[in-house]
């Protein structure tokens, strides 16, 4: 039996990642959604076609890498929270990841945040770039989170003060 | 005196309100009755995004979706009455049903009963000890009237409604203090149960509670471990404070009306008890009684939206007779939806469970 049915944690090789993803400098999909579940919400989300669940609606999500804009849209849509938008080269030296936050309050643009693995350990400091809210992402509110570079294929979770 | 309907519809959930859509395109005087104050049925308590097809609004909110298909409902042709229970069933076409002034008897050329289901309960020591909750009244009071329902909780059951509510619980500030599942793995979509593992919650699979404690309240949980067998394993319980233990063990078909009216009722494993034997068109035994969404075997809102869209469609075209390959085409379209929802690990077991009971039926 595959490890994430009792660990809860996805399997980062059954996660499609585009080639060098280390060396893009915009932001891409990460749709962390390995399991055939009857959800297709994110195919029709997405305005450039990138995203497609073909035949039974119970098939996992393939992405096109090429046709993404980097637009959000599919990490509000997703009722899984499961899509998080990663730029491995955001500025020279940092990192960044755009991530669901549906609690309340949110953190201030400009602050520093404790960043939160698929466990839940706490992996180091980032600082919010963003925060955005819109119909588009039924009101789920989309926090970008620059940190290092290393971490933006760990960070998962933000917390503050 | 009698009041009297073509379609009488019991419970205003998705199955039932999506029943009333479909029916209303083709016929009028129909009826919906609710024993809640609201309609929605499950859906007026979730305010998470509902995974599940687009076509049935997924990625739209619950709550939000139960409007959706309230705006979308006729007023000259769909009449709702809430807090009103239906208390009996009698051939060929009376209903009984129950409201703040009393007894009525409602006459109905066809009836669809989509009475979705109940929780399940489970044994262990003190479960009748204040602080032990079903998950559905957690969710009413937090989610329905604002009221935070806890400050400490343990969820016992992983399956989607534990992930989803202990996740709607830590929203509410409440404070998850791991969620404990008997089988080996976890029983809910992998994604729900991520969210709940990146904040820091954690998934003890093989996991039960051994009973809760307390003076006159609950205090604190013991777990212990399961083996193979389910056996318990001495040796390995651990002490959990705190003031909640909410239970996620399964749901049951609601079919008390169903079997008193005569159904022929089977218990189908995968479809999560006794069910009323039902054909494609979701009509059971009885001529003109139909019944859909979880009362037939427990789904998710699309496919109980899709049973509510087919038994609509059936019970109009019956009383109406409307042109034939309109009613083959839709017919179809449900039909197909509903395959391809039920393909897959999650839901072979409901499509398993479908195909027993019609094959049992023959
Ligand atoms: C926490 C949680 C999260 C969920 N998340 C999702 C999700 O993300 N996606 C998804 O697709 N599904 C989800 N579901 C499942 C979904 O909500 C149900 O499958 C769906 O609501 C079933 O619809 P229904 O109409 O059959 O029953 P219900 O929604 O249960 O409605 C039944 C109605 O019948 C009424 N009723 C019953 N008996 C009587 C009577 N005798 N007289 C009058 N009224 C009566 C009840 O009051 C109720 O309003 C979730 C469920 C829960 C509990």
């Amino acid at each position: 039996m595959i490890a994430y049915k009792t660990t809860g944690i996805v399997d980062m090789e059954l996660v499609s990642l585009p080639q060098d993803w280390e060396k893009q400098t915009r932001f891409f999909p990460v749709i962390e959604c390995i399991e055939k579940i009857p959800c297709n919400p994110c195919s029709f989300s997405c305005p450039k076609g990138a995203i497609s669940v073909i035949g039974d609606i119970t098939n996992i999500p393939q992405i096109d890498f090429e046709r993404c804009n980097g637009c959000s849209i599919c990490v509000g849509k997703c009722p899984g929270l499961a899509i998080f938008l990663v730029n491995p080269n955001f500025s020279e030296n940092k990192g960044a990841v755009i991530l669901p936050y549906e609690f309340r309050p949110l953190p201030e643009k400009g602050s520093i945040v404790r960043l939160y693995d698929r466990e839940g350990k706490e992996i180091g400091e980032g600082m919010i770039e963003a925060i955005r809210t819109s119909k588009a992402f039924e009101n789920t509110p989309l926090v970008t989170v620059s940190m290092e570079k290393d971490l933006v294929m760990c960070a998962r979770h933000i917390r503050f003060d | 005196m009698s009041e009297e309907y073509n379609i009488v519809i019991v419970g205003a959930g998705p199955a039932g309100l999506a029943a009333a859509t479909t029916a209303s395109k083709y016929t009028n005087k129909i009826l919906i009755v609710d024993e809640n104050i609201k309609p929605g049925g499950q859906l007026s308590k979730q305010t998470h995004k509902f995974f599940g097809s687009k076509n049935h609004y997924a990625s739209v909110r619950g709550v939000n979706i139960c409007n959706i298909l309230l705006d979308g409902l006729s007023k000259e042709k769909v009449c709702f009455r809430p807090e009103t229970s239906a208390i009996g069933f009698y051939k060929p076409d009376t209903l009984i049903i129950q409201d703040k002034e009393g007894l009525h008897k409602i006459k109905g050329n066809k009836f669809i009963f989509a009475t979705g289901a109940i929780e399940n309960m489970v044994s262990f020591e003190n479960n009748d000890l204040p602080g032990v909750y079903g998950a559905g009244a957690m969710q009413t009071l937090m989610n329905l009237y604002g009221v935070k329902p806890a400050e400490k909780v343990l969820m016992l059951g992983a399956g989607n409604i534990g992930l989803i509510v202990s996740y709607q619980l830590m929203q509410a500030g409440v404070e998850i203090m791991g969620v404990v599942e008997a089988s080996p793995f976890i029983g809910g979509y992998h994604v729900h149960a991520a969210k709940l593992r990146r904040m820091g919650v954690p998934i003890l699979t093989s996991h039960t509670v051994k009973g809760v404690y307390g003076d006159g309240k609950v205090e604190k949980a013991i777990i212990h471990k399961l083996g193979g067998g389910f056996e318990p394993l001495h040796g390995t319980e651990k002490t959990i404070e705190i003031d909640t233990l909410c239970l996620a063990v399964g749901l049951t078909p609601s079919v008390e009306l169903l079997h008193q009216a005569g159904c022929n009722i089977k218990f189908i494993k995968e479809l999560s008890g006794y069910v009323s034997v039902h054909d494609d068109m979701m009509e059971t035994n009885i001529p003109g009684v139909f019944v859909a969404g979880d009362a037939s075997g427990v789904e998710e809102a699309s496919a109980a939206m899709l049973e509510g869209n087919m038994a609509g469609l059936k019970a109009a075209y019956d009383i109406e007779g409307f042109n034939r390959s309109v009613f083959l085409n839709e017919k179809e379209i449900v039909e197909f939806e509903l395959k391809s929802l039920r393909t897959g690990p999650f839901c072979e077991r409901a499509q398993a469970g479908k195909k027993r009971l019609m094959v049992e039926e023959r």
